[in-house]
């Protein structure tokens, strides 16, 4: 069973985010902010994680260059979510090779596309990935 | 009539100071013949107090300078170390504000002079041969008021400087503010959609029919809240837009490949037909890319929403030669929009009449509005024609980047 790794501060949107998350067969493990969010990726090696750009301690971006940096977690797939409308953002996003980026609120089907192209076809990087997420 | 030779083009008035003042001079001239004079000419002045300080040489002049505050400086144009001008321009170099008024006093007649004394700054230049006691004061009084105006002026600017700076730190903050309610709203309003989805899904539990329904309809007003709130907020950043816009010269192309591409399955999944008509070359514009794609999304957009499943959209660009414009239309074969509500249909208030859709929401949104914001800080025009039961059309035009080159095209 796959595992995602569920980096968001608010507590709700985790849950729901979770509940969905399982209700697809993910096995599901989360992280509250920048710090732990590193830890856990180390412990538990998820498939791929979901990170939300806010975070307390240091925001998403961080989280991904760290674990880009790190041997273990180098290879996983990330997908970025964010509240905000901020242009840039996206684009950054796709600087760090992310498969792609969701903006709050996304539903249940972009999420599952969103995972599955990680999951299954990781090298499918960039402009595409970006376009079919929205 | 001894008069005070001003390099002002425009001669001022002489001013008299108000009786009560006392006006601080510092008299520099090696000739002390001439100090005596200048002392004797101003303490017979009845309309003002004058009180007169003299010096032999620069070095005193400089010492005096530092000791307290004068509102005027007479300089002789030669002194025995060095030229008048050079004092002053010392004097600049070594206080720390600005230097008050100062007049250069030449023995000689003198154009040289004088240029010398405008090029070093002097307020004023002065025949020591032709002068009296009336046009000294005259003079001293005229360099006085002529400083003030001047430090006022200085003053004024500063004071917008600061206002600026000012007004530019309000507007971070309140960006920043918008940034922080817009997080602090999407992110229950997501979490609450997300878990009406969950229950919908049948994620928690079986779902009758009925409950589905409602569900169903909780979701859309979610949908409705999300939609209306960016547009709200982009209204707001809009505001700060006008600061920070950022146009560049480039072309429409790929503000048009990208608009295309991201409505493309919603023209499909409509099943409807789209036609675009771009002339080429196109001439080059200075816009905000993001901003026109927003434009242009938006008009698409609405184009699709309110054409009925086969209907045609059609997408114009052309070069308007004589409006030294590219003209971008959207024309779709959708319901239309009566004659009357035309002219308000940009305005924040619009909504969308009777579509026989209920579900469909409340009107068009701001997304017009905003496009008509954005097309205006364009300096282009937007409009639209319309015939109930045809189609609609919504237009705008960006003006063409203004070069130095009579022919603006670039062949693409």
């Amino acid at each position: 069973m796959k595992t995602v790794l569920l980096v968001e501060d608010d507590k709700k949107i985790t849950l729901a985010i979770g509940i969905r998350l399982k209700s697809m067969g993910y096995e599901v493990a989360t992280a509250a902010d920048a710090v732990s969010a590193v830890a856990q990726a180390r412990k538990c090696k998820p498939d791929v994680v979901l990170l939300d750009i806010n975070l307390p301690g240091g925001d998403g971006f961080l989280v991904a260059e760290r674990l880009q940096s790190l041997m273990q977690t180098s290879a996983t797939p990330i997908i970025f979510i964010t509240a905000s409308k901020q242009e840039g953002l996206k684009k950054r996003a796709m600087e760090l090779g992310a498969v792609a980026f969701l903006e709050k609120p996304f539903d249940a089907t972009q999420l599952a596309d969103a995972i599955e192209m990680s999951l299954y076809a990781p090298s499918s990087f960039g402009d595409e990935a970006m376009q079919t997420a929205q | 009539m001894a008069t005070a030779l001003s390099y002002d083009p425009v001669s001022s008035p002489p001013v008299a100071t108000s009786g009560n003042e006392v006006v601080r001079v510092l008299v520099v001239d090696d000739d002390p013949a001439y100090r005596h004079l200048c002392k004797r000419y101003l303490s017979r002045n009845d309309e003002t107090t004058y009180e007169v300080v003299t010096v032999a040489n620069a070095a005193d002049a400089y010492e005096q300078c530092e000791k307290s505050d004068f509102d005027c400086i007479l300089i002789d144009y030669v002194l025995p170390d060095l030229m008048g001008t050079q004092v002053i321009r010392n004097l600049g170099l070594r206080m720390p504000k600005e230097i008050p008024p100062t007049i250069i006093m030449t023995a000689g007649s003198g154009e040289i002079a004088a240029t010398d004394a405008v090029r070093a700054g002097a307020t004023d230049f002065l025949s020591k041969g032709v002068v009296s006691a009336e046009s000294l004061a005259r003079a001293i009084n005229n360099a006085v008021e002529k400083g003030r105006l001047k430090q006022s002026v200085n003053k004024h600017g500063r004071d917008l400087q600061d206002a600026n700076k000012q007004l530019q730190a309000k507007n971070d903050e309140i960006q920043r503010f918008y940034q922080s309610v817009s997080h602090e709203v999407k992110t229950p309003l997501a979490a609450a959609r997300e878990f009406v989805a969950i229950v919908l899904d049948g994620v928690a539990g079986p779902v009758t029919d009925e409950q589905k329904e409602i569900l169903q309809y909780a979701l859309e007003s979610c949908d409705q809240i999300t939609s209306h709130f960016n547009d709200l907020v982009e209204m707001t950043r809009l505001d700060a837009a006008k600061i920070t816009m950022k146009k560049t010269l480039g072309s429409l192309d790929s503000v048009v490949t990208r608009c295309l591409a991201s409505m493309a399955s919603a023209v499909k999944a409509k099943e409807l037909n789209l036609i675009t008509e771009i002339e080429t070359p196109l001439p080059m514009l200075h816009i905000d890319s993001n901003r026109v794609i927003q434009v242009l999304s938006n008009l698409l957009g609405n184009a699709i929403k309110y054409t009925d499943p086969g209907g045609q959209i059609t997408l114009d660009i052309s070069h308007r030669t004589s409006k030294r414009a590219v003209q971008i239309s959207v024309t779709d074969t959708g319901c239309g929009i009566p004659e009357k509500d035309l002219p308000q249909v940009f305005g924040r208030l619009y909504q969308v009449g009777n579509t026989g859709d209920e579900l469909m929401g409340a009107g068009l949104g701001l997304g017009l509005t905003i496009a008509k914001e954005i097309v205006a800080l364009h300096d282009g025009e937007i409009w639209a024609e319309s015939e109930l039961g045809t189609g609609s059309s919504f237009v705008f035009s960006l003006p063409v980047a203004q070069s130095i080159f009579s022919e603006p095209e670039i062949h693409q």
